[in-house]
């Protein structure tokens, strides 16, 4: 998808050395997985190369295809659900009740070894043995979680229940997240209390409800929503909870995304559903020699300690030094401190100047992000699916932590001749964050940031059995993962394989013309404009120069009126996937240009404004229907859980801020 | 948490054993590490600082294994321009008798050069620092490590003109590590410290939440126990 984003970093072309490094050290490479983002511009070394992950031959398993969430009887539910503790519970009585044990178990994310037992091809996933695979938590025994197919109109309880071990128990295998856990279901227009807020976490031992009306924002059909998501949204440490395994999908269906490509309803859009219906969660993650999942917060970065005695400011204060409490002189820190000067010049402390500029310590940052060497689909490596030759629906979310994709369709054997492939090598999106757009849109790649998703229609009806495409990823990543290097990389990832086998049945499903109608923007019901511009300080991420205090409420949005937001990246080298919560936006500007011409893929409802380097854009937003706290934050988790997001309050008409 | 009494009881041997040969001398002292073992130690790097109350410490060895402690960065020259150290002192006063027992503080001085242990002892006293409390100094080059380590610039690039600092925290008998921002409610900052901390499970399953609507003024989480 070429996006106006696009032309914002082609500037980062100007590193074209580094591109041409990581191209050579990739070509050195035996591996059989390019690796992206392996740029170093010093004597750095990320772990992914110092200690890649072992090696996996790849499209040896199946993809891993989560199981549909199954409702219980109310009766199973102990104490029963409690309507007096959600907003609207009766407007919106559930009529579904689902039930999830989050525990900690082993996950094979390959059959190959360490992965798994080492039979190409064998079983992956759950070990119910608990023998094989890294340690993971997750819902049920699945990670990604059950897919949730719900549907407008059906109100439904979804009670999450903590069986994780405590956090010193002994048994404890996940060390790197915290066993305190909240459930965020992205985008959904739900209730404060049932959003899974940063600080509504549950320990242990306990369980919380979450209640979801299941009804399009303001009760405007033009709201309705597809592709939603659940993951853990733990204040401090949802990075390394949605790692651990903490994710899975929300689908919404209604009576024209029916879920059903034969529907006879002359309302239904009939896209490819059930079988050919597939939810494709993205993963990077990265494991040590034994196959076990690592949080490495620390090697990951190419930007080391210094290597030998670090150099240090001449901060002017002059030596020996002498304080006013008294000598040090005998301090092994002060060697030979002989107690001279006078109190005059050693009594107060003056701030230290600005030390010089000095490339090793300007190196030494972190928290940019967090970059695994091994692709997974579905907590699976590289896995295939077999494919009919007809279409399909992926629904694609880039799961993070920190990566971002551009994801392209590769042929790499088939019966089409190379002058045909590029029309069978696109993609037909069909939405934008899960949210249906007016049209479809065909494009030959599609730009996901963390947290966003593009629901997609690859139809192989060109391709004939035995042929084999690939889904690769060009975007190449800052190995810090701060954002991405600029560049797009020729070989790119290879993430996934779709082999094409049979026809098993006649192909009833259709690419609609239309498909959702836009709600309108009303510039009449604006309250308001706020400006959040996202920077950088002392080596942490801001959002208007502060770090996120639950406490501080830093804007009161009065329920029922819209208001316009701009978002501003202060930063010229780095991206912010910015997610807020309740309501999806429609961007009115990007960069001072609009992005609301028909075929632009970010005319569309969006929950994720992809904020790349220098960029400005620009939304309208409405908050309609319940009260209460929500969050606004950067979705490279590993800025959110330090700090850079806001809390936003829906509070009633006139007491607005 | 093991051993935590214990420890405290040797310390002081340590200390002086340490002083007697002359920690300066290369023979004496741990190697520095320039590179991070995420396997080993949490992470940490080895460091060998010195604290307000004359001791000689290994930072991870000594302050982190086995107990769950609060690390934050400050410099008496920034305190004026950033006021960290007050803001620790009112998340000791919120720990209450915690402090010392349960939960530890450790400020390293990201000004070595100046902040020696008696000025820190004297800056020390100004805030009324209890036990439990510690404010250490290093050398340069093992200052660098602990703040590479600690998610941070290494300290010669923290200029006074900084608005925003974290504190980190984290149970170094568990392994798990957070961060909380500086200025965040003191009592909340008290209360992260739990997070890490192992808690009594109940018997049976316990409803978290959400809270019933009628219960309680709005706070910052829909809690039960909020």
């Amino acid at each position: 998808m070429k996006t106006t984003r696009r032309d914002a970093i082609k500037f980062g072309m100007a590193f074209a050395g580094g591109v041409m490094a990581s191209r050579s050290a990739a070509a050195q490479d035996n591996r059989q997985v390019p690796q992206s983002g392996l740029v170093y511009p010093d004597t750095g070394v990320p772990s992914i190369v110092s200690r890649p992950s072992p090696p996996v031959i790849p499209f040896t398993d199946k993809l891993y295809r989560m199981p549909i969430a199954q409702p219980l009887p109310l009766s199973a539910f102990d104490p029963a659900p409690d309507p007096a503790r959600h907003q609207r519970y009766n407007d919106f009585p559930a009529v579904k009740f689902y039930q999830e044990e989050i525990t900690e178990f082993r996950w094979r994310y390959s059959s190959q070894g360490p992965y798994g037992d080492g039979t190409i091809g064998g079983a992956t996933g759950w070990d119910p043995a608990g023998k094989y695979g890294s340690w993971h938590w997750g819902f049920n025994k699945a990670t990604p979680g059950p897919t949730y197919h719900a549907r407008y109109g059906q109100p439904v309880l979804v009670r999450r229940i903590n069986n994780l071990p405590g956090v010193e128990d002994p048994d404890r295998k996940v060390g790197f997240a915290l066993p305190s856990i909240t459930l965020h279901l992205h985008n959904a227009h739900t209730a404060s209390e049932s959003d899974g807020l940063p600080m509504d976490f549950f320990n242990p031992g306990e369980f919380w409800d979450h209640h979801y009306g299941n009804f399009p924002a303001g009760f405007d059909d033009r709201e309705i929503m597809s592709t939603l998501w659940y993951h853990d949204h733990r204040l401090d440490f949802t990075a390394t909870n949605v790692y651990a395994g903490l994710s899975g999908f929300y689908l919404l269906f209604d009576d024209r995304d029916t879920g059903n490509e034969r529907d006879r309803s002359r309302l239904a859009f009939r896209l490819p559903s059930g079988e050919y219906d597939i939810p494709l969660v993205f993963h990077d993650v990265q494991f040590d020699e034994y196959g076990q999942a690592i949080w490495d917060f620390f090697t990951s970065h190419p930007e080391p300690m210094p290597s030998n005695a670090p150099p240090w400011p001449d901060t002017g204060v002059p030596k020996p030094y002498v304080d006013k409490y008294g000598t040090d002189a005998d301090h092994p820190l002060y060697p030979g401190g002989a107690p001279v000067g006078s109190p005059s010049q050693t009594n107060t402390y003056e701030p230290s100047p600005e030390p010089p500029i000095l490339p090793a310590l300007q190196r030494g940052y972190t928290l940019k992000g967090m970059i695994g060497d091994r692709f997974t689909v579905n907590r699976t490596i590289q896995p295939y699916l077999d494919v009919e030759p007809r279409k399909y629906r992926f629904r694609l979310l880039n799961g993070g932590p920190s990566r971002l994709y551009s994801f392209y369709l590769r042929t790499v054997s088939s019966s089409i001749p190379a002058a045909e492939r590029r029309r069978a090598e696109q993609f037909t999106v069909i939405s934008s964050d899960g949210n249906l757009l007016e049209s479809p849109v065909v494009a030959e790649s599609v730009e996901i940031y963390v947290a966003q998703r593009h629901d997609v229609i690859v139809d192989f009806s060109m391709y004939r059995p035995g042929d084999k495409i690939r889904l690769v990823n060009r975007l190449e990543m800052r190995s810090d993962g701060a954002g991405p290097q600029g560049g797009e990389l020729d070989e790119g990832n290879e993430v996934m394989e779709f082999r094409v086998v049979a026809s098993k049945a006649r192909d009833f499903s259709r690419i609609p013309d239309r498909l959702r109608e836009l709600p309108p923007i009303k510039f009449n019901e604006v309250r308001r404009r706020r400006l959040f511009v996202f920077d950088y300080d002392n080596g942490l991420w801001t959002i208007n120069g502060k770090l996120m205090d639950p406490n501080r409420i830093d804007a009161k949005i009065e329920q029922g009126s819209a208001e316009i937001w701009t978002f501003r990246n202060a930063g010229n080298s780095w991206a912010h996937p910015v997610h807020t919560h309740f309501e999806e936006f429609q961007i009115l500007e990007v960069n001072g240009r609009s992005v609301r011409d028909r075929g632009n893929l970010l005319r569309a409802r969006k929950d994720v404004v992809s904020l790349g380097p220098n960029d400005e854009v620009t939304f309208f937003g409405r908050w309609r229907d319940f009260l209460g706290k929500h969050v606004m934050h950067c979705h490279n988790v590993v800025h959110e859980d330090h700090a850079m997001m806001i809390r936003w309050d829906i509070v009633p008409p006139g007491q607005g801020d | 948490m093991h051993n935590r009494r214990e420890f405290l009881k040797t310390v002081p041997v340590a200390a002086a054993g340490c002083l007697a040969v002359g920690a300066l001398e290369a023979t004496a002292r741990p190697v520095i590490q320039t590179s991070i073992d995420i396997r080993q130690r949490d992470a940490f790097p080895a460091a060998t600082v010195y604290s307000h109350l004359g001791e000689t410490l290994q930072f991870y060895e000594n302050l982190i294994r086995g107990r769950v402690s609060m690390v934050n960065f400050m410099s008496i020259a920034d305190e004026a321009a950033f006021p960290v150290t007050a803001f620790m002192a009112k998340v000791a006063d919120q720990l209450g008798d915690r402090l010392g027992r349960d939960v530890f503080i450790h400020s390293i001085t990201s000004d070595p050069q100046r902040d020696t242990p008696k000025a820190l002892l004297a800056f020390a006293r100004e805030f009324g620092v209890r036990d439990g409390w510690r404010f250490v100094t290093s050398s340069q080059e093992e200052t660098v490590a602990l703040s590479t380590r600690l998610y941070r610039h290494p300290p010669a690039r923290v200029a006074t003109t900084k608005k925003v600092d974290v504190v980190f925290y984290g149970n170094g008998v568990a392994g798990v590590w957070g961060t909380f921002p500086v200025n965040i409610d003191p009592a909340d900052a008290a209360d992260r410290i739990s997070w890490v901390m192992p808690r009594e499970r109940a018997a049976g399953l316990r409803r978290a939440g959400p809270r019933r609507l009628d219960e309680g003024a709005d706070t910052v989480s829909h809690n039960r126990g909020a």
